[in-house]
């Protein structure tokens, strides 16, 4: 009977014990993805626009003069900012679908430059079709950036 | 005024239906973004074969390359859900905090 009584006090002491922990950490939540960053979002918007600028350029030259060197310097600063990207994803916690995302994004650009590397030229159907998919590829990292906010 | 245990779990399923509600058209919109884009971009890569803007090899590259932006519009579609089952949630979890507080 004794023990009854103390065990019953001791879920009483614990019960209170768990809501007065409740009161003092007002508003816990749960976080299962990252939270946006406003900064990531910029970047990303600035790497679409240089990514789009190059095809847009390329685009704009004709097949003869499309050699590998004439854009290496773009090549390469473009894919320090697509670095950038992927480590500014990377370093968050809870984020890899959108450093999947941007992931993805400097794999296609690599290939791609080797691609003109080898062949020295790029054809303007490739071309096209390439453009379309950053486009696409950066809307989804957009829109992936987005729905983290709250 | 005491804790109502049933009534509290009927309110915190409510917030998450009232939460779900207003997120499933965003999921619902993600999924069809990437389904139609996927569909537009495949014509492209026929259109431009067709023409002869690209050769078969190109083809062959294109058409493996789409399957890893298919991939990556995936995963774009798993933030959007994983978002909003996180404001469900949490919605849930208010509701609960709100009960237990109500009944101190």
């Amino acid at each position: 009977m004794q023990s009854n009584v103390r065990l019953r006090r001791m879920y009483q002491r614990l019960l209170l014990l768990f809501i007065a922990a409740l009161t003092i950490i007002p508003g816990c939540s749960i976080q299962l993805i990252a939270p946006y960053d406003v900064d990531t979002q910029r970047s990303t918007f600035e790497c679409a626009k240089l990514v789009d600028h190059f095809y847009g350029k390329l685009l704009e030259t004709d097949d003869q003069n499309r050699q590998y060197a004439k854009f290496v310097d773009q090549y390469v600063a473009i894919e320090a900012e697509l670095n950038a990207l992927v480590l500014r994803n990377k370093v968050r916690k809870l984020n890899v679908d959108s450093t999947d995302i941007a992931e993805q994004i400097l794999k296609f650009w690599q290939k791609y430059k080797a691609r003109h590397k080898k062949d020295d030229t790029y054809s303007t159907g490739n071309a096209e079709l390439e453009r379309d998919r950053f486009a696409r590829l950066f809307a989804y990292a957009v829109r992936a950036e987005d729905a983290k906010k709250p | 005024m005491s804790f109502n245990a049933e009534q509290t779990e009927k309110d915190m399923l409510a917030s998450v239906q009232a939460v779900m509600g207003g997120e499933w058209p965003k999921i619902s919109d993600a999924m069809k973004q990437v389904i139609n884009d996927e569909r537009e971009a495949l014509q492209k890569i026929a259109d431009s074969y067709a023409a002869g803007k690209i050769n078969d090899d190109d083809l062959k590259s294109q058409l493996e390359d789409e399957q890893d932006t298919f991939k990556a519009g995936l995963s774009m579609v798993h933030a959007v859900s994983t978002a909003s089952i996180q404001k469900a949630v949490n919605a849930a979890i208010d509701t609960f905090w709100k009960a237990v507080s109500a009944a101190m």
